[in-house]
């Protein structure tokens, strides 16, 4: 166990989180508590704060473990799971973001309610607060990981202890401390990345090159080529693309952090910040594990694709600068975590508690229930960690289950509401998902479910492009045979015209 | 069935565990 580093990173942690956290309490003493505060910070936050957040959210345990892991066993093709995030904030900050704050809601399914009716809103919190939970038992993992690499305990023991700290963390910060941490982190977290991979550069022999004449020697030029081997565009790159984009931009975890900005404009503006914060985290991601994968004493490590590249961190750089990295990316893995939560406990308080159980519930409540979620849900979530999924593996197949609601919410919010067709739509993209997933469905087309580590034709990646296509077409056909009223915006526009 | 399978089907009983709240939920509010 590497004591002084340990105590570097925790030292890093306190000091940043509880050091913001008294400034804000002492800048916000004399604010009344808000129905919004606690999960929304007053719908107050500006630019750089819901930029770096947006960036943040999205940057987690997947793109610092999960590129080190993909770019470990596939390479560079690793990036577009990256670009796919770029894309993702564009839509955000220019579209789903805007319109969500625009309306003024606390939820995603709170809209759902507007544009289809409360079955729609009830199934999809449903889902979506599953998808978040496992969502959080990757962070979770990506938790144990770096505590694996500061102290050599086992993954599931640091995400026990690192989980812990996140539940604690976030009963006590809410979306407004969160917010000011991951600026403070962000900024700390490239100036690391940085150096760390010039340092990495000057101590392996050959430098950089090297480590592309050694994949050029070994047979694996694919690894270098951010097109992959053959099959790979369609089996790994542009399934990141419509997983993430057609799942994030409609998750209560993205759009939690939009609808506490302080207005539409901040999220638009916010765009230039959040865009380039996410995407060129991949670039240095993909660079340090290929180096990784180069070098004989890391490539031969057990479980090398989930460990090798931080330990080589652990190893090359000078303890302080370990330690800043490691603070940081573990700060920027909370902060997800933090973050997924607040939005699982804010959807059932919002959604399911207040909706049906006790809808003249106050304020102070409501922020106790999300508070008792968020260490119920918290607490399993580390306990499911230690099954140890492959973690981009694991989000695309979490992110397939949500590209039926982001359709149904387009559609609503642009072409027709009918609640009865988002039900159809919703029920017969999760019914086939599911026997894709758990039956021998995949067989029947000629594809094989591989297991953990995807492989050219492998069903495991293909949920998101089955669901996509499902909603699609139910959507096409209903929207022949339904009647429905006006889109939400087309009636808002209608309203205002007739005014 | 892998430790992968194990996860995903813990999702799904994650997912039905908040579908049986919210259904008991409702019908309480649809009678009131």
């Amino acid at each position: 166990m590497n004591t002084g580093l340990l105590i570097g990173v925790l030292a890093y942690e306190l000091i940043v989180i509880v050091g913001l956290g008294v400034w804000l309490q002492m800048r916000h003493k004399n604010q009344v508590a808000s129905a919004d505060e606690f999960a929304l910070a007053g719908r107050d936050l500006p630019v750089p704060v819901v930029a770096v957040t947006l960036a943040l959210t999205v940057l987690g345990t997947a793109h610092i473990l999960g590129v080190f892991e993909m770019t470990w066993m596939m390479g560079s093709v690793a990036i577009w799971f990256s670009i796919a995030h770029v894309i993702l904030l564009t839509f955000v900050c220019l579209g789903t973001g805007v319109w969500f704050r625009r309306l003024g809601v606390q939820t995603v399914p709170e809209l759902l309610h507007r544009t289809s009716g409360v079955e729609t809103r009830l199934l999809v919190t449903c889902v979506m607060a599953g998808v978040l939970f496992g969502i959080l038992t990757v962070e979770a993992q990506g938790i144990g990981i770096v505590i694996n690499a500061l102290t050599g305990w086992s993954i599931a023991q640091g995400a026990l202890v690192g989980g812990v700290l996140g539940i604690l963390y976030v009963i006590f910060a809410g979306m407004r401390e969160i917010g000011y941490v991951n600026l403070v982190n962000a900024i700390v977290m490239y100036l690391g990345l940085i150096a760390a991979t010039a340092v990495i550069g000057m101590k392996l022999n050959g430098g950089f090159d090297a480590v592309g004449d050694f994949y050029r020697n070994e047979g694996m030029e694919d690894m270098l080529s951010i097109m992959g081997g053959p099959g790979l565009f369609i089996n790994f790159a542009l399934v990141n693309v419509v997983a993430v984009l057609f799942s994030q931009s409609i998750n209560q975890m993205l759009i939690q952090p939009a609808m506490s900005a302080k207005s539409t404009k901040t999220i638009k503006k916010a765009l230039w910040i959040a865009a380039p914060v996410n995407g060129m985290f991949g670039v240095f991601a993909i660079a340090i594990a290929l180096a990784a994968r180069a070098q004989p004493e890391f490539a031969n490590m057990a479980d090398g694709a989930k460990l090798g590249s931080t330990t080589m961190l652990v190893q090359y750089l000078p303890p302080w600068l370990a330690a800043v990295l490691l603070a940081s990316f573990l700060a920027a893995i909370l902060s997800t975590f933090a973050i997924i939560a607040l939005s699982i406990a804010t959807l059932f308080t919002n959604d399911i508690f207040k909706a049906l159980y006790k809808p003249d519930a106050s304020v102070a409540t409501l922020t106790m229930m999300i508070r008792v979620m968020i260490i119920i849900i918290g607490g399993i979530a580390i306990a499911a960690a230690s099954f140890l999924p492959p973690i981009l593996a694991a989000m695309i197949w979490l992110f397939a289950w949500l590209v039926p609601v982001f359709f149904i919410t387009m559609y609503g919010i642009f072409f027709k509401r009918h609640n009865g067709l988002s039900v159809v739509t919703l029920l017969t993209a999760w019914i086939i998902n599911g026997l894709w997933s758990f039956s021998s469905l995949p067989m029947m087309f000629g594809m094989q479910r591989m297991g953990p580590i995807p492989v050219n034709v492998n069903a495991d990646n293909y949920n998101a492009y089955i669901t996509a296509i499902i909603s699609i077409a139910v959507l096409a056909i209903g929207h022949f045979i339904v009647k429905g009223e006006d889109g939400l915006f087309k009636a808002q526009a209608k309203a205002k015209g007739a005014a | 069935m892998n430790t992968t399978m194990i996860w995903q089907a813990g999702v799904v009983t994650m997912m039905a565990t908040f579908g049986i709240i919210a259904l008991i939920g409702y019908l309480k509010a649809k009678k009131r």
